[in-house]
């Protein structure tokens, strides 16, 4: 099923970066209709797909698991793949209105026939009927949940918009009485939801409004509630999902505020550049955070602390996660401050490098050694990340050089020279403990510091190089394959220092690329 | 840990409506390219959260 979901997920997302929904043309009945609903339709498909599978995976995983799966149908595969690229070709011809001079409607029609069946052939292709039968049998009504949740996100969203007006307005009003104190100067026109700094203006749009911010926490809240409800205490807890909701709603003012602020000291770029794009996931991540840890530390909202009154110790997780996220966080602040070149890149080696010092006692249990079929295998993933490079075409013009050029000498060696490390030493280190060291192992049981890497399921191994890929960006392709390789050679082995040596190489040879040959894309 | 990975995956889901409705805002509430590394980051935050286990 994952196989399914990733290659329906790779081929979806492939097609979607080619075509736009605004360039279909006006003719017949159904593109109109297409034009207008089928972004709610792939919202219901991406809503039926997140819950089913967060569900199945926490209620029925067992019952799944206990499914014994057929060989994969290679007849079916091989119809999928001619469905597929039939349906690609017709889908730019369609987007594009290159449309024969046949009854659009029927050849919309018939477009979406095509697309069912390439679903259905895929479907088919990696599990039998039967094997379908069986998993609707160990799901049970899921598939009801699902559809329903799908069916209000495809049609709700639209009448969501409502609330747009008022909360943008409340906004406005926020940011107003803010500026009031920082900015006294600043103006505003209400009807524009504009403000006027002596340097700098934005107009609060609708997607700034902080709905969007406040759906994703309600969704969050709701979801922890349910899923810890007995750690609990209610209904003390349903208070947190309110309060959760204001604070990210205050934040997002605050974010406006800020933004406002910085662009009007001289800082517009960073205003508009980093500033923005990061600030709004800080302050979700934050009340997510700060609301977790609340409602499992609080004595109002928890049960827990009566349960637990003796004792608890900390395992491994926190010593095989900490430097990862160390550097995850400071790359988000460093690129909050940044207006695309990221001039702060060395606060990521200070914390990835505190972050190991740290914990440095709790690795010597961590075998280190290495052979020589590691630094094989990264040159093999070197070779796979600039191949998929060429071949996706993801790159884009990098900042960096300009940047570079701008920055003074010692700047520059300081800049490059910590950029190198980084790359080379504590970023492979960091991520080989979490990736392999915890997630692969967590993924086959609880205990995960006694898991023997030999002892992996394919489903620790997609799952752990599937988030690898996910933290890479743009290169999602190169990093989840990446991951498979390094996740490989951990298993091979059983030990972190081939992962670790797997990846160091990669990333040295990546360095090299991007110095001697000044490939800028791959930083 | 299930719970975690089935709360970063509802994430996933309900943040990517935020995105593929979201219009030409010059600074998006919630931006887009920013999801993965946000949503991930929160994940191994709480699982660092609730890594206690009893002596």
């Amino acid at each position: 099923m994952l196989c399914l979901a990733a290659v329906l997920g790779i081929e979806v997302t492939a097609l979607s970066l080619r075509v736009d929904n605004a360039t279909l043309p006006p003719a017949g009945h159904l593109l109109p209709l297409l034009r207008d609903w089928g972004p709610a339709v792939v919202r219901g498909a991406i809503a039926f797909a997140a819950v089913f599978l967060t569900f199945a995976f926490l209620k029925s995983r067992v019952a799944l698991e206990q499914i014994v799966l057929r060989p994969l149908q290679p007849v079916w595969l091989a119809a999928h793949a001619v469905a597929a690229t039939g349906f690609a070709f017709a889908t730019m011809r369609l987007y594009a209105g290159q449309l024969p001079n046949l009854d659009p409607d029927l050849l919309v029609a018939a477009w979406a026939l095509t697309g069912l069946l390439t679903v259905a052939l895929a479907a088919v292709g990696f599990l039998s009927l039967g094997t379908w039968r069986e998993v609707r049998s160990a799901t049970g009504s899921l598939w009801v949940v699902a559809l329903s949740t799908a069916l209000v996100a495809s049609f709700f969203t639209q009448p969501a918009r409502a609330l747009w007006a008022p909360t943008t307005r409340l906004t406005f009003t926020l940011v107003k009485f803010m500026l009031s104190w920082i900015l006294p100067e600043a103006t505003t026109a209400a009807e524009k939801a504009t403000i006027h700094a002596p340097h700098f203006s934005v107009i609060i749009a609708p997607e700034c409004s902080g709905l969007e911010g406040a759906a994703l926490i309600l969704v969050f809240g709701i979801a922890w509630l349910w899923l810890f409800r007995q750690e609990c205490r209610f209904p003390w807890a349903l208070a947190l999902l309110p309060l959760g909701v204001i604070a990210l709603f205050i934040l997002n003012a605050v974010r406006l505020t800020a933004l406002v602020w910085i662009g009007n000291a001289g800082a517009k770029q960073i205003a508009a550049g980093g500033f923005h794009s990061q600030a709004g996931w800080i302050s979700f991540n934050a009340v997510a955070f700060g609301l977790s840890a609340v409602a499992r530390r609080s004595p109002w909202f928890s049960l827990r602390l009566k349960r637990e009154a003796s004792g608890a110790t900390e395992d491994a997780t926190t010593a095989y996660l900490v430097p990862f996220l160390a550097i995850l966080g400071v790359g988000m602040l460093a690129r909050a401050a940044s207006s695309g070149f990221e001039s702060l890149y060395p606060l990521r080696l200070v914390a990835g490098g505190a972050a190991l010092w740290i914990f440095r006692r709790s690795y010597r249990d961590c075998n280190w050694r290495f052979g020589w079929p590691a630094p094989v295998a990264g040159l093999g993933v070197f070779v796979l990340w600039v191949a998929l490079d060429r071949l996706v075409g993801v790159s884009s013009s990098s900042p960096i050089p300009s940047a570079l050029k701008a920055m003074s000498g010692s700047g520059r060696i300081l800049w490059l020279s910590a950029r190198v490390l980084a790359a080379s030493v504590t970023v492979p280190i960091a991520e080989e403990l979490a990736f392999r060291g915890y997630l692969m192992r967590r993924l086959v049981a609880a205990d995960f510091e006694n898991v023997n890497p030999r002892r992996f399921t394919w489903f620790s191994l997609a799952l752990s190089s599937a988030v690898f890929g996910a933290v890479h960006g743009s290169s999602w392709m190169a990093g989840t394959a990446a991951g498979l390789v390094y996740g490989g050679v951990y298993a091979r082995s059983g030990r972190i220092g081939d992962a670790l040596a797997a990846h160091a190489t990669t990333n040295i040879l990546l360095a090299i690329c991007v110095l001697v040959l000044h490939q800028w894309q791959f930083w | 840990m299930s719970k975690i990975l089935g709360l970063s995956l509802l994430l996933v889901g309900a943040a990517s409506f935020a995105f593929a409705g979201a219009g030409v805002a010059v600074a998006p509430e919630i931006d887009g390219a920013s999801a993965a590394s946000a949503i991930v980051l929160l994940s191994g935050g709480l699982l660092v959260l609730r890594a206690r286990r009893k002596k």
